[in-house]
């Protein structure tokens, strides 16, 4: 057996060397440091301190079949629930004529709008890493994606539910108390395993492109039921249908953008949430190379005051600068304000390269509410700043 | 350089008031140029981009470039960048169009979104690079109105020289002047006048290679200097290899799958 193995050792040595960029792995690690505002006393800590890691590979051994694999890990020294890692991508894709299908972990994303995400649904938002939702942990599925002149057909099935992660003691999740995410429960008997479905169909017609969706299974914004005996919430799962309807159009340097869903969760009131607004660009404003972005959005959510949601009434209004340099420097700053409530949720980023390699991220957000009626109140002492350093190879 | 305005003064004076048989001329010359431009159809190609700054400062930028031309319509590229890494597999694809705004998607690969942009600002500069967005989609004919051709040279080689005016909106430039070579019909050199008509960038055109028995010239290093603050930007563009994709595969529905 020994020598078997040697014999074909060293014939792999006799073989030309692979290419090198048959399999090239990318990725970072990075830094990120966390500071809260102090919340009066209370035990939580009011500093976090995480590392993380990603890398990321793709292997295409035909014009049919491509293997893809990004696996990311983060450690929180002083946090358990805070450590964690996740398959964002481990898929075989196989290409066909006019078609797609691909098996494993994937990430996708739907939607149009700059202030909050309506009709994304396949993957469950990971919060820790982004209280904006637009990082995603990622979801099993099988897809099958057909791709005609004038529509695209998605139809997924998603055989296993990935739960939202809240972190530890030091995660301020805007809950008026500290969740418990060990204990979850489900609607369904078959809780995480419950198979759901989505499907989707979309369109490109000159400068308006769209997309109806669909999904039926466990809906992956969790209820919360309190245990008063501790003091905590326990996340709940429920089973619920959803229709989402993206769309936009694009007019010179003016973008009209609309998310709008349907949902009805089992055993619950139907409901219908909707995001729509503008982006304008103003490029020769400035002169030089800056370009500056003007967005304004209006959120709506028909459950109202007494419903989970913060946007239920608020209007957006942000700013996006981008210097256009070759650090690619760019700062977004947006406020939502509720006008029901007066409250406020504000946001400032700054997002720069220092060196080829090395990213800075700052991210800072500021909860303004002071009505017990309002959801937002639960996180007025989130105000929160995170520093983030990335190295890139 | 009150040479250069002066001239410029005078090329945007010339433009507009050029005879119709010298626009006419001059129209001829650039089909024969996207004509002998033409024929190398699906392509794709490796582009090195250096970015200096005048203060000696310099970036390495390198991004893979498919392109397929359109019968009809303007060509369609994407862009995908292979570095810095941040940005490894961003992806930008465009519809060049033949007289309005070019259509313009981009895809993130960290959180595989695709997301239509707005192509509007032109004259706004590609990743803190001497080339402006207008100067990197492709040229079409009706993008222009032309005006006189006056002959001279460039190196010592023979040229045509054509103005010619963006006729769509939100250019940065209120003028070009274009050398093309007597032969191939390709520019040698390109200068751009911006709004107060001076003399703002010039770009090099060099090692031109034919792909085709009919013509298919393509550039293979391109030069872009900003006479007014000293920066150069250089693209050198590897060998344009035959693809086979066609022109589905440069939608937005499967910008996710390119690499």
């Amino acid at each position: 057996m020994n020598t078997r193995i040697l014999s074909v050792l060293s014939l792999a040595a006799m073989l030309p060397a692979v290419p090198a960029t048959s399999l090239e792995i990318d990725g970072f690690v990075g830094v990120r440091g966390l500071l809260y505002e102090d919340d009066g006393g209370t035990s939580r800590p009011e500093r976090a301190l995480a590392f993380s890691g990603q890398v990321e590979t793709d292997y295409v051994p035909s014009d049919a079949i491509r293997l893809s694999l990004r696996a990311f890990g983060r450690f929180e020294p002083e946090e358990e629930d805070g450590t964690y890692w996740d398959l964002p991508i481990a898929k075989l894709t196989y290409f066909g004529e006019a078609w797609q299908a691909d098996v494993g972990f994937d990430t996708v994303f739907w939607g149009r709008a700059e202030s909050q995400r309506v009709v994304n649904i396949i993957n469950q938002p990971d919060l820790i890493r982004s209280l904006r939702a637009d990082v995603t942990l990622g979801q099993p599925m099988a897809a099958l994606r057909w791709f005609g002149d004038v529509v695209t057909l998605e139809g997924y099935v998603l055989p296993f539910f990935r739960e939202r992660k809240f972190g530890g003691d030091a995660f301020r999740e805007g809950t008026p108390l500290p969740v418990d995410s060990d204990r979850s429960t489900f609607e369904d008997p078959d809780g995480s395993r419950h198979v759901d479905y989505a499907a989707r169909i979309s369109t490109v017609l000159g400068d308006f492109e769209g997309g109806l969706s669909l999904f039926t299974g466990t809906l992956r914004n969790p209820r919360f039921d309190v245990d008063a005996e501790r003091q905590v919430l326990v996340p709940r799962y429920v089973i619920g249908d959803q229709v989402g309807l993206d769309a936009q159009y694009t007019r010179g340097s003016t973008l009209f953008k609309l998310e709008s869903k349907h949902v009805d969760p089992r055993g619950e009131n139907a409901f219908t949430a909707a995001v729509g607004g503008i982006e304008q660009v103003f490029g020769a404003l400035l002169g030089g190379n800056t370009e500056l972005f003007g967005f304004i959005e209006y959120n709506y959510d028909s459950r109202g005051t007494d419903g989970p949601s913060i946007y239920q009434n608020d209007i957006f209004i942000g700013t996006r600068i981008n210097f256009s340099n070759v650090l690619d420097t760019n700062m977004n700053a947006g406020i939502f304000v509720d006008l029901e409530h007066g409250s406020s949720l504000g946001r400032v980023a700054l997002d720069t390269r220092l060196t080829d390699a090395l990213r800075l991220t700052v991210d800072a957000y500021v909860f303004e509410a002071d009505d017990p009626d309002d959801a937002l109140f639960s996180a007025r002492n989130a105000d929160q700043v995170a520093v983030a350093l990335r190295w890139f190879f | 350089m009150h040479l250069h305005v002066l001239a410029a003064i005078a090329a945007v004076a010339l433009a507009i008031s050029a005879s119709p048989a010298a626009a006419a001329q001059a129209q001829a010359l650039m089909e024969q140029r996207r004509a002998l431009s033409s024929g190398w159809e699906n392509t794709v190609t490796d582009v090195h981009m250096t970015i200096r700054k005048s203060n000696g400062s310099s970036v390495e930028r390198l991004l893979r470039q498919h392109a397929i031309e359109m019968e009809n319509d303007g060509n369609r590229t994407i862009n995908v960048f292979t570095s810095p890494k941040d940005v490894d597999g961003l992806a930008i694809l465009t519809h060049s169009s033949l007289t309005g705004d070019d259509d313009q998607w981009l895809y993130l690969p960290s959180n595989a979104r695709v997301k239509r942009i707005s192509s509007a600002n032109r004259s706004g500069a590609f990743i803190g690079s001497e080339f402006a967005y207008e100067d990197l989609s492709s040229f079409e004919v009706p993008k222009y109105t032309y005006g006189d051709v006056a002959e001279g040279e460039v190196n010592g080689q023979p040229v045509y020289i054509v103005d010619s005016v963006p006729s769509y909106a939100n250019s940065g430039y209120a003028a070009l002047k274009s050398y093309l070579d007597k032969t191939t019909k390709q520019p040698l050199q390109i200068d751009f006048f911006n709004q107060r008509h001076e003399l703002y960038k010039r770009l090099t055109l060099g090692e031109y290679q034919s792909y085709t028995a009919d013509g298919a010239w393509r550039p293979h290093r391109l030069e872009m200097a900003n006479v007014l603050n000293g920066n150069v930007t250089t693209l050198v563009y590897d060998d344009f290899v035959a693809a086979n994709k066609d022109a589905r595969a440069f939608t937005a529905n499967r910008l996710p799958q390119i690499r």
